[in-house]
Parts: structure tokens; sequence; C-alpha cells
């Protein structure tokens, strides 16, 4: 049984705050709706569902979805990664045409880099159909497209 | 000449408690904004930077009294709606989402 003091919660007025931990909730997060650990308490309304957070659960929250959001972005990169290379295409092509230091990927692919969303993104689009894709990026980097498997 | 309208909580109140991060935010501001820290970071920042220029009006709400500001952010004007709980003590960040419609404050109008 706890003895936690019930705050006003500010938007319907009820004494009803308290911290609640719970599954299946949901929240943005950079570009992502990110699931909220099940097990994380954030003061709630239980009258209204109102959730009113403080500097120690947004510390607490950013945490963790930040740990989940970079999960995520390189599962995606990494699966769009081993699309690129089945096809044949060599990670230095690769690298030339995305504009990143040689050997960049392989420190992605090791997780010893987070990669940026918008590289996430880009690599994604290229490998909806790379050969194709990756001509027409290269188009921007004239050098990049002679060398295309070295 | 007309007399500039006041906010019902004290500014200084508000500030001390936004500097002791004594502040508890609204789950939908975070809407706007990328992270929780950004969030909470920009939040704070324009409350330490508000003036009573920038107020807009004191809403009567059934439970409490709360202050409306209009502040330009991000290269629009914003909506902004505070309190103070003195129980906690805490200030409390009701409202902070872009402006739908133009807000008049005490400067003047601020636009959408």
């Amino acid at each position: 049984m706890t003895d936690e003091k019930l705050r006003k919660c500010h938007e319907c007025g009820a004494r009803a705050v308290r911290k609640l931990a719970k599954p299946g909730r949901m929240t943005k997060y950079r570009s992502m709706e990110l699931e909220i650990p099940a097990t994380l308490e954030i003061p709630t309304c239980g009258e209204c569902g109102t959730e009113w957070f403080d500097g120690a659960t947004d510390a607490a929250l950013e945490e963790v979805l930040d740990e989940s959001y970079q999960r995520r972005l390189k599962d995606r990169l990494q699966a769009d990664l081993d699309i690129i290379f089945k096809k044949g295409i060599s990670q230095a092509y690769l690298e030339r045409v995305l504009g990143v230091s040689t050997g960049y990927i392989s420190k992605l692919k090791r997780e010893e880099r987070n990669p940026g969303s918008e590289l996430v993104v880009a690599v994604r689009l290229l490998a909806t159909d790379p050969e194709k894709m990756l001509s027409k990026a290269a188009d921007v980097f004239a050098a990049a497209k002679e060398r295309r498997h070295v | 000449m007309v007399k500039a309208k006041a906010p019902h909580w004290s500014l200084e109140r508000l500030k001390a408690l936004v500097v002791a991060d004594r502040m508890h935010i609204h789950g939908k501001v975070y809407e706007n904004f990328g992270s929780r820290i950004e969030a909470r970071t920009r939040t704070k920042e324009i409350c330490m930077a508000l003036t009573v220029d920038q107020f807009a009006e004191t809403v009567e709400l059934t439970w409490d009294k709360a202050d409306v500001y209009g502040v330009v952010f991000r290269e629009r004007g914003w909506y902004l709606k505070l309190t103070i709980d003195e129980e906690g003590p805490e200030a409390v960040c009701i409202s902070f989402h872009p402006l739908k419609y133009s807000l008049r404050t005490n400067r003047g109008e601020v636009k959408p």
C-alpha cells in the first residue's frame, strides 16, 4: 500500500494524479512512434488520463526512448545494407555515393557509430531497387559512377 | 494611455520554480517537439524569458486560474498557458503550441 500524495490535475481539476506504470502507452519521439516501457512510472490523472511530466520523468523517458530509437535505426540500416550488398554492390561504392568516409559503413555495421536518420532514410530508398537507385544517386557524383564496383 | 494587463501569477515566482526545475508539463506539449528534453528545455527557456508585454489574459478555470501568453517561437506565434500550484509547489505548463488564431497581448497582436 502506497501513501503517495495525490496531486491535482490541471486538466480536469480532480485530485487524482499519481505515478502510474502500465503497458500499451505510445509516444512520438523524433520521427517515430515508440512504446513507453510498461514499468516506467508517469504522473497520470486517474480521472481524465492526462499525463504530467516532471524533469525526472522526462530524463528517464528520454533515455529509454533514445535507446529504442537508435535500436530501430540500426536494425533498419542493417537490413537495408544486407539487401544492397546481396546485389553485389561494393561497400566502397556505396560510401562514395552516400558521401561518407571510407570505412564508415563498417563502423555502422559493427555498431561503433549511431546512424543519423537522414542516412537511414537514404539507404532505405536505395534498398528499394539498389542498382537503379544507386545509379540515379551516382549521377550527382559522376566520378563515383565510373568506379561502381571498386 | 491604456494600462497594461497584469498576470494573476507572479512572473518572478514562476521563474524561481522553473529555475528549481519544479515544473510539470502537460503530455500534449511534447507533441510539438522532437524529443522530451527539447520540449522541456525550450518550454523552460521561454518561461524564463517571459515579460508582462507578452501577457494576454488570465483564464478562470473551474479549479484554478491560468495565465495566457502569446510568444514568438520558431518564427511564429505560440500559445502558452501557465499556472502555479503552491501545494507542490510547482509551475505548471498546461498548454504550449502554435497559435491557431491571433492573440492580443500587452505588446500587441501575436499572429499564428
